[in-house]
């Protein structure tokens, strides 16, 4: 079984990348659960068809703990096996507490079966605390894929998603694959999210074209692959998931300085296309 | 310095008094170091014990008329048993019914630290109100609370509006202060800034002196009814009809300055009450300085030489008689900072001959930064200097070792976790438990019998000694530096 963690700055595209990731997969056989570890708990309703019904820390707060596998864990697109831990109401309480929480009771409850070849966390953007690291600590994921674009805040928080798996990676077994690239057609994106991840030690191991199919499916509620199989889109989904399938590159990522990060941005990003816009 | 009480939080004794729990050298070195806050707080990289401010800021459990509730998983609230038996011991003394503490704990869980505990609070703080009928109760927060950054703000002032009584919060968060006596402050701060209602008109008669202590044993009772003045004693078993009226007194003193100099410096900021500015009444001299400056206060100049001359002739054929057994006997002091100082003048007085002293912590000045109020400073001007003056937040591994240097004949010590650990190594120990219990002159004669008691019980603590074992390694016990887990810069938050 393996474990994989996906982060990446808030609104970068994590969950879409993962859900139809995970619809590539399921296509070459594979069995998968994915668990979302967002309190707004939208990780799999594109799996789903539709918002998971209860998440974790819904029924928690409802039912208590005596509850069936079956009322917190959904079977969605394919036999796909959808969980969402949610989270206490904003502003109230710890959402970090509430993913430990979520984790270890789906743990008690026997949702990590032997017959499962991948199990995905999709975690909240900003790692703001210790809870949301929680699917890299403690011997859970131990390949972690960072989703990027060429935009420098979505890189200045892949840097520090890094350093984050640095410290845990020194201590447990956690590496990271490899940058997962949403691309936003920005100049030069390719090349500068290569750069990017061969300075952290690691891979750019798929770039996925911008494409506006990827919104329609979503107000339909369905992956790519699900809504039309045979676009060009539903193809590259499925190279990522092939690329991540074969993937054998794994790294402690090498985190650089701020100083360090905003010297590869000035060399590949922003100051060309200033320049294109002087009169 | 001020205090601020329109801010719900105290600030913690790190950041506000730079306060410290390390430090050897002399004790000179010490205080003029500290004079500009110029000591920086190190660590251990290992720590044996520990105190929690928390447990420190449960005093408000013992005013009569309030209850408290533990916003905290039920692990905090275990220490309140010790209140239950502050409660017993003072109710014997003052043959009073025996009662438990009120208090109620939220007992937060996981399910509460994920969902917030704000519900239960509100079922607590109820609950208690109808269990206790109490006039005040407190709130007091905890690491868990804390971190969830529960709003205990909203949930006080919904519920101050539904029961119509005072809901004073505590915020005593453990991981705020490594100095566990910045939860006395915050004790002082929930009380004063919530229940101290400003001076009545109406008062006609005044002669109440404020007294901020541990126990509330009544032994300034003697001493300042000669001079016509009430002692009102608090925070523990004084109602909370007294706290109110705290503002109409003439002067505020303390037992100790560690203890006592937020509520100082708060009634004379905030209501013009003065404080005692004199080292606080423990020692012959001590005791004459801090009455002359009590009368000065109070007005009662005319009074006060004739009452020092005959308690002196009064105590002098019994303070002979012990300093001829205690002269030059050797003695190491352990307390909490300014408490030390006390007891270092109580063997003063009898002429024992000090081989070194630890402090539990150090605050490097007071709230009210007067150089009267320097127990450190006055130690040092009026008996002189210490060679072995030692900082040392009860750390028994550190503490045992810089006692085996020494040839002793007693240990003086606060606190009996640690006065079991000089048993341990053979020396006798007085223990003063009740802090009060030594003020004044019957306190020293109190003081220097115990002291002649405690040396007469040398043969059984050897034999103790003899079958005592430390758990330390051999490593360890051949280690020549005690300090050696001292080092580095704590940051000071």
């Amino acid at each position: 079984m393996r474990q994989v963690a996906i982060y990446g700055k808030g609104g970068i595209g994590k969950s879409t990348t993962t859900q139809n990731l995970t619809a590539g997969l399921i296509e070459l056989g594979k069995q998968v659960m994915i668990v979302g570890c967002d309190p707004k708990g939208d990780s799999t309703r594109l799996l789903l068809n539709g918002l998971a019904q209860k998440t974790v820390l819904d029924t928690l707060r409802g039912v208590g703990e005596n509850i069936p596998l079956d009322s917190i864990l959904k079977v969605g697109y394919k036999g796909t096996r959808c969980v969402e831990s949610g989270g206490p109401e904003p502003g109230v309480g710890c959402a970090g507490r509430g993913i430990i929480t979520a984790i270890g009771l789906l743990e008690r409850l026997g949702a990590y079966t032997e017959d499962l070849d991948y199990v995905f966390y999709d975690v909240l953007g900003d790692v703001v605390c210790g809870g949301f690291a929680m699917p890299i600590r403690e011997g859970k994921a131990k390949e972690i894929y960072i989703v990027a674009s060429g935009e420098m805040m979505a890189l200045y928080a892949a840097n520090n998603i890094a350093k984050g798996i640095q410290r845990y990676a020194r201590k447990g077994g956690v590496r990271l694959g490899g940058i997962i690239c949403n691309s936003r057609n920005v100049d030069r994106e390719n090349e500068l999210l290569r750069a990017f991840a061969k300075e952290l030690s690691s891979q750019l191991i798929y770039d996925v074209p911008r494409h506006n199919i990827v919104q329609h499916a979503e107000i339909r509620r369905k992956t790519v692959i699900e809504y039309q199989p045979e676009s060009s889109q539903a193809k590259e989904y499925r190279q990522l998931a092939r690329a991540i399938d074969e993937n054998t590159h794994f790294v402690i990522p090498t985190p650089m300085t701020q100083d360090r990060l905003e010297e590869i941005l000035l060399e590949f990003g922003l100051l060309d296309n200033l320049e294109e816009y002087e009169i | 310095m001020t205090v601020n009480l329109n801010l719900p939080e105290v600030e913690p004794r790190e950041r506000r008094l730079g306060s410290l729990i390390s430090f050897h050298g002399t004790a000179s070195e010490c205080y003029e170091k500290s004079l500009n806050k110029g000591l920086r707080m190190q660590d251990r990289s290992f720590s044996q014990s520990g105190s929690c401010p928390s447990t420190h800021s449960m005093n408000t459990s013992l005013i009569r008329g309030a209850a408290i509730i533990m916003h905290s998983p039920v692990g905090c609230a275990s220490d309140l048993i010790s209140r239950n038996n502050m409660i017993a011991v003072y109710s014997a003394a003052n043959q009073q019914p025996l009662y438990n503490v009120p208090a109620i704990c939220s007992n937060l869980n996981e399910h509460d630290t994920v969902y917030g505990g704000a519900d239960k609070l509100r079922q607590a703080v109820r609950e208690a109100y109808r269990r206790f009928s109490p006039k005040v109760i407190f709130i007091h927060t905890s690491c868990v609370s804390g971190i969830i950054g529960e709003d205990i703000e909203s949930i006080v002032d919904e519920m101050e509006e539904e029961l119509g009584i005072i809901i004073s919060p505590v915020y005593c968060e453990g991981f705020r202060s490594k100095i566990w006596s910045t939860g006395f402050d915050t004790t002082a701060h929930a009380a004063i800034r919530k229940i101290v209602k400003p001076p009545s008109q109406e008062v006609e008669v005044n002669n109440i002196v404020n007294i901020n202590n541990f126990q509330g044993t009544h032994t300034f009772d003697g001493l300042l009814g000669k001079l016509g003045l009430v002692p009102r004693y608090f925070f523990p078993f004084s109602t909370v009809e007294e706290v109110e009226h705290m503002s109409e007194a003439l002067a505020t003193a303390h037992i100790c300055q560690t203890l006592g100099t937020y509520t100082g410096t708060a009634m004379e900021q905030e209501y013009g009450v003065p404080e005692i500015q004199a080292p606080a009444p423990y020692g012959l001299e001590w005791t004459d300085q801090w009455i002359r400056e009590v009368a000065r206060v109070t007005g009662r100049e005319h009074l006060v030489e004739q009452v020092i001359r005959e308690e002196h002739e009064r105590i002098a054929p019994q303070l002979a008689e012990l300093r001829s057994v205690l002269s030059g006997k050797v003695v190491y002091v352990l307390g909490g900072d300014s408490y030390l100082h006390s007891m270092v003048s109580c063997c003063h007085s009898f002429g024992m001959t000090l081989a070194g002293s630890i402090a539990y912590h150090r605050d490097q000045i007071y709230d009210n930064e007067s150089e009267e109020l320097n127990s450190l400073g006055t130690m040092l001007h009026s008996i002189g200097e210490v060679e072995k003056y030692t900082v040392c937040n009860k750390q028994p591994y550190e503490m045992i070792k810089l006692l085996k240097e020494e040839v002793l004949d007693v240990v003086v010590l606060r606190h009996q976790q640690i006065a079991i650990t000089a048993n341990k190594l053979g020396i006798p120990t007085f223990m003063v438990s009740d802090p009060n219990r030594i003020v004044g002159y019957d306190g020293l004669i109190y003081f220097g019998q115990s002291v002649a008691e405690a040396i007469l019980s040398r043969r059984l603590v050897k034999n103790i000694a003899r079958h005592a074992r430390f758990p330390y390694t051999q490593w360890w016990m051949n280690q020549s530096d005690p300090f050696y887990y001292e080092r580095g810069e704590a940051a000071a938050n």
